[in-house]
Parts: C-alpha cells; sequence; structure tokens
C-alpha cells in the first residue's frame, strides 16, 4: 500500500456553486480531474497552487502543508513547489525560449552551472535551435514544450496541467501526450491533469476524478471508474451509452441475471452492486459501453446474453464505426449503440454479445 | 526675449513627470491587484484633477500647502524656503493636475498584462517583488512611456493651477504658458509667438511618440496573433 504524497480536501464558494473537493494522491500516481468547462476544474488546480484561497480546507504535499484553515496557514505560491502548465503556455513574451527556462532555475543555478542546464533541457524538448527565439515566434506546439519544460525545469513537487492540450490541434496532441508520459517517468513527477476529455485524461492518468458543479462525483482508478460507475451520471460521462432499466431475478455469489424490459432478455451479469444482490429483487439500471459490445456473425450456442439484432443506423469514421441497433423485431425500441472496429455482414441477421463481466449495475 | 520660461517648463514638467512616476506605478499597480471598494474609490479619485477646474485644485494646493497650514509649515521648517511662489511649488501643481493622465495609462497597460503570467513567475519561485521588476513593468513600459508622455505634455502646459500655486515671478515661476499669457496681456506679440510655437512643437513631438509607441504595440500584436 502506498502513502498518500498529495491531499486536497477543501470548500470554495466560487460565484454560481461551491467548489468542494476531495483528492488523494498517492506515490508515482497520476490524476485526471474530467469535468464540463464552468465544473470548477481549473479552480481546483487554482487553489492547489495557492492562487486562489479556499474557505476551509486542507492540502498537503509531501509531508508538508501548503494550507490549513484551522492554523491559519496558506503558503504562498512561491513557496508550494508546485509546477503549472496554463492552457495558453504563459510563457513571458519579453523573453526568449531560454530565458523562459533560465527564469525558472534562477534561483537555484547560477551562471555556467545554468547554461549547460538549459541547453540540456532544450535538448530535451528538441528545441536547442530556438533558443534565442521568443514564444511569438514558435508554433502552438513548440510553446507548449517550452511551458512543459520551464514547469519541470524547477523541480516541482507536483505538477498541475490546466488543459494543455486544448488549444492544439490532434496531431500535436499525441506528441503532447508522449512528451509528459516521458516527463512522468524521466523526471518522477507525479501531476494532476484537468480536461474535459475522456480520452485524454485515460491515456495520461491512473487515476480519474469526475466533477460537476464543483462537487465530486466519483474518484478512483480509471479502470474502475469505466467498469464500475456508481451513479448513471457518471456512467454517462464515461462513454456508457447504452443504460436500461431492469430488474435482478436472482442473485448469486457476486453476479446474477437481470431482466431488461427494453430487450426482453434475462442478461447474465458478474457483478452486481451489494445493494442490489442484497435486496432482490429490486430495480437497478444496467448499462454497458459501446466499445464493449461485441457482434456476433451467427448465434453461438452456450454463450450467455446473444440476442439476434438488426441495424437501424450506423455512423462510419476512420477507425470505427458507430453502429445503432435494436433487438431483432423491436425498431421501434431505444437502440443500442456499439462501437466496432470494422464489420462485414453476411445474409443471417447479426447477434449482438453482452458480456456478463463487461456489463455494470447501478442502484441510483 | 528670453528663455527662461521654456528652460523652467521643461525642469517643471520634468520634475513633476518623475514625481508623478513615483506615485503613479505602485498605486496603478495596487489599483489592478486589490479589489478592496476602499481601493476602488481611491483609484475613481485619481481622475479628479482632470475633472476639476486647474485654478480650482490650485486653490486647494494652495490651501493645502500655503505658510498657513501643516505641510507649508513643516517645508518651510525643513528648507527655509515657502513651498508657494516657488519653482518647487510649480512642480507639485503641475504634477498634480498631470497625474490622471499617467496613472490612468500605467493602470491600463498592467491590467493588460496576463495574470496567467504573474502566477506562472510567482509559481516559479520568484518573488512578488522580483515578479513586478521581472514581468510587470517589462510588459507595461509602453503604457508607462506614453503616459509619461502625455504627463510631460501636460504639466508643461498647465497655466491655472501652477499660477495659483507657484504665481507669476519673472524669471522665478514665470513658465511658459505663464509667458505666453503675460506676454499677450503686455502687447508683446514677438514673444507670445515665440513661446506658442515652441509650446505647440513639443505638443507635436509628443503626440508622434505616442503615434509610434502606437504602432509598435500594434505590430507586436499582430505578431502574437
Amino acid at each position: 500500500m502506498s502513502l498518500p504524497i498529495f491531499q486536497a480536501k477543501f470548500k470554495k464558494t466560487l460565484y454560481s456553486f461551491n467548489l468542494e473537493l476531495d483528492l488523494i494522491l498517492n506515490e508515482g500516481e497520476t490524476l485526471g480531474i474530467l469535468g464540463p468547462s464552468g465544473s470548477g476544474k481549473s479552480m481546483s488546480l487554482r487553489a492547489i497552487a495557492g492562487l486562489i484561497k479556499p474557505e476551509h480546507g486542507v492540502i498537503s504535499l509531501k509531508g508538508r502543508f501548503l494550507f490549513d484553515s484551522d492554523k491559519g496557514f496558506d503558503a504562498p505560491p512561491q513557496q508550494r513547489r508546485i509546477g503549472y502548465v496554463f492552457q495558453h503556455y504563459a510563457l513571458f513574451p519579453h523573453m526568449t525560449v531560454a530565458e523562459n527556462i533560465s527564469y525558472a532555475l534562477a534561483r537555484t543555478l547560477k551562471g555556467v552551472k545554468r547554461k549547460e542546464r538549459i541547453h540540456k533541457l532544450l535538448e530535451e524538448i528538441r528545441l536547442t535551435e530556438h533558443a534565442s527565439r521568443y514564444p511569438s515566434q514558435l508554433s502552438g506546439g513548440q510553446q507548449q514544450r517550452v511551458a512543459l519544460m520551464r514547469a519541470l525545469a524547477a523541480d516541482p513537487d507536483l505538477l498541475l496541467l490546466d488543459e494543455p492540450f486544448s488549444a492544439l490541434d490532434a496531431e500535436l496532441r499525441g506528441e503532447l501526450e508522449a512528451l509528459v508520459l516521458r516527463f512522468r517517468s524521466s523526471h518522477n513527477v507525479p501531476y494532476i491533469l484537468v480536461t474535459h476529455n475522456l480520452e485524454e485524461a485515460y491515456r495520461l492518468c491512473d487515476k480519474l476524478v469526475i466533477i460537476e458543479q464543483g462537487k465530486v462525483l466519483q474518484l478512483g482508478p480509471k479502470e474502475e471508474l469505466l467498469r464500475r460507475p456508481q451513479t448513471l451520471e457518471v456512467a454517462r460521462k464515461v462513454g456508457a451509452k447504452n443504460l436500461w432499466e431492469g430488474e435482478v431475478i436472482n442473485t448469486g455469489t457476486s453476479g446474477g441475471t437481470v431482466y431488461v424490459p427494453a430487450l426482453n432478455e434475462e442478461l447474465i451479469i458478474h457483478s452486481l452492486p451489494e445493494a442490489a444482490a442484497t435486496l432482490a429483487p429490486s430495480k437497478v439500471w444496467l448499462g454497458i459501453r459501446p466499445v464493449e459490445a461485441v457482434l456476433l456473425s451467427g448465434p453461438e450456442p452456450g454463450l450467455p446474453n446473444t440476442f439476434p439484432i438488426e441495424i437501424i443506423n450506423q455512423i462510419r469514421g476512420v477507425q470505427s464505426h458507430t453502429l445503432f441497433v435494436t433487438p431483432l423485431g423491436k425498431r421501434d425500441g431505444e437502440a443500442i449503440q456499439i462501437e466496432v472496429p470494422g464489420h462485414r455482414l453476411g445474409a443471417d441477421p447479426p447477434y449482438l454479445y453482452l458480456p456478463p463481466d463487461k456489463l455494470f449495475a447501478l442502484t441510483h | 526675449m528670453t528663455l527662461f520660461p521654456l528652460y523652467l517648463s521643461l525642469k517643471v514638467a520634468f520634475f513633476a513627470t518623475l514625481l508623478g512616476l513615483i506615485a503613479a506605478v505602485p498605486l496603478a499597480w495596487a489599483f489592478t491587484q486589490y479589489h478592496h471598494p476602499l481601493i476602488k474609490w481611491f483609484n475613481s479619485l485619481t481622475t479628479l484633477p482632470l475633472i476639476l477646474p486647474p485654478t480650482v485644485l490650485g486653490y486647494y494646493l494652495l490651501v493645502l500647502v500655503g505658510r498657513q497650514s501643516a505641510i507649508g509649515q513643516l517645508y518651510e521648517q525643513l528648507t527655509g524656503k515657502t513651498l508657494v511662489f516657488s519653482w518647487q511649488g510649480a512642480v507639485l501643481a503641475s504634477s498634480i493636475v498631470s497625474f490622471p493622465l499617467l496613472i490612468s495609462a500605467i493602470r491600463n497597460a498592467m491590467s493588460h498584462v496576463s495574470p496567467d503570467l504573474i502566477a506562472a513567475a510567482r509559481l516559479l519561485g520568484h518573488s512578488n517583488w522580483h515578479v513586478f521588476w521581472t514581468i510587470v513593468l517589462p510588459l507595461s513600459w509602453r503604457g508607462i512611456i506614453s503616459g509619461v508622455a502625455l504627463a510631460f505634455a501636460r504639466a508643461m502646459g498647465d497655466f491655472g493651477a501652477t499660477l495659483m500655486v507657484a504665481g507669476n515671478i519673472p524669471g522665478v515661476t514665470q513658465t511658459m504658458s505663464i509667458a505666453v499669457y503675460d506676454a499677450m496681456m503686455s502687447g508683446d506679440i514677438v514673444q507670445a509667438n515665440f513661446l506658442a510655437l515652441i509650446m505647440t512643437a513639443v505638443a507635436i513631438i509628443v503626440l508622434f511618440l505616442l503615434y509610434r509607441l502606437e504602432q509598435k504595440v500594434h505590430h507586436e500584436h499582430d505578431r502574437n496573433v
């Protein structure tokens, strides 16, 4: 069991809602804060960095208190040892690339040593040739590389990334994501990423926290959030497009069988929330993410949760296709959304398989 | 014809602008950083000299720093001279008259320094004082220069407040604009023309400087976009 290196539990009254955050980060972990714009995610980072002051709470990092309202302690941003990467880079426009990096080193290194360090850091982001250029002469991707390096150069205990890629186009995002992951191992610094992009948060972080209107909806390892969302809201936010009301008709050691009227199917599920398992028969919500549903070309004997379907609509994408299907003969029902890498259909109706270990159930 | 009024005006405007600058830079910074209602109110108050008639302003100053006032007496004890009817009095008067132009230009420039840049600098461990010198001032220098240019021109051209506080003593407190008036009244058209021409030239130089600054700002803005 690893120890928490970062803890933040605080309240802050904002203009339109109250921010109530409760986060824990263990040694070697990275966290993604996921939420729509205006949900309080950037404000959370600002409070952690000491740029805004919560009314109440405690923030600690690597055994140091950064903020403690009971003791009236509030460390200024200068003393927090926190690196911050802003959405719009926040490079100093009147300083060259090298000077921007140098600004982060000025308090720790002098003279030749500083120069050598700057050179080494610029090499790391492949910008040595741009050392004497001004930020305005760089592309967006190059600017964000400098901003990342500048934040890391000061050797922070925690890095905060505030939607760092949202101003970049898709191609550069991938490149920057790779850089962040490389920094994670080479500089060994934990980070908190704020984004509204599930894919990005999933790719870069171990843990995810979903916030809405300043409140934490769910915090946990990313796989758990995807596979075991605790509420409908979270389920929708992690992309579980298929949600049905159902009734638990029997329970086993951990899972059970759920009848779903919308599909007219009895579905086997491997794990049920405790509340649903003990109170059977009870109402539950059953869900599955579009990528977890499996399209079969025909029936497979012995496989549970399999039924014939018809495809009523499809959207073809570059990487995968989105299919909207309904159980055979139930065209007027709500469509099931599935994501397949590409499909070829025979003459027989296709079958849909909803793997029992991929289905999740919610009680609220 | 004497050049003393020109020399005096330049001297008075120089010290008036300097005095204003020393007060305006920290005040402008405070106005952009703190949003306490009292500070906001004080911020609005700095525009007052622009709206009050210069003679009224001069009258208040006379009451405030005259020989009967506490400030005036303290000054007299320290220097052995009176503040009123001296060139230093003219500096004070024109400094206050030109102050709104100076502070509004600087405040405007400083409020355009992105809070993210200041936050970034502080998070890199630099003291607020260091951040002010290395980030805030360099990024608002154009605003400061344009404020200085405007304030200098305004200070140089002041008539009402300066006349009230420093009087019209030829060779001592008779600045350009007062000398123009004086020459006019005594029928010395040549002197009046000459002085008016110089004043106009200074005004045009200031305008040209401001124009160049603005062009440069636009140019850099385009580059940043």
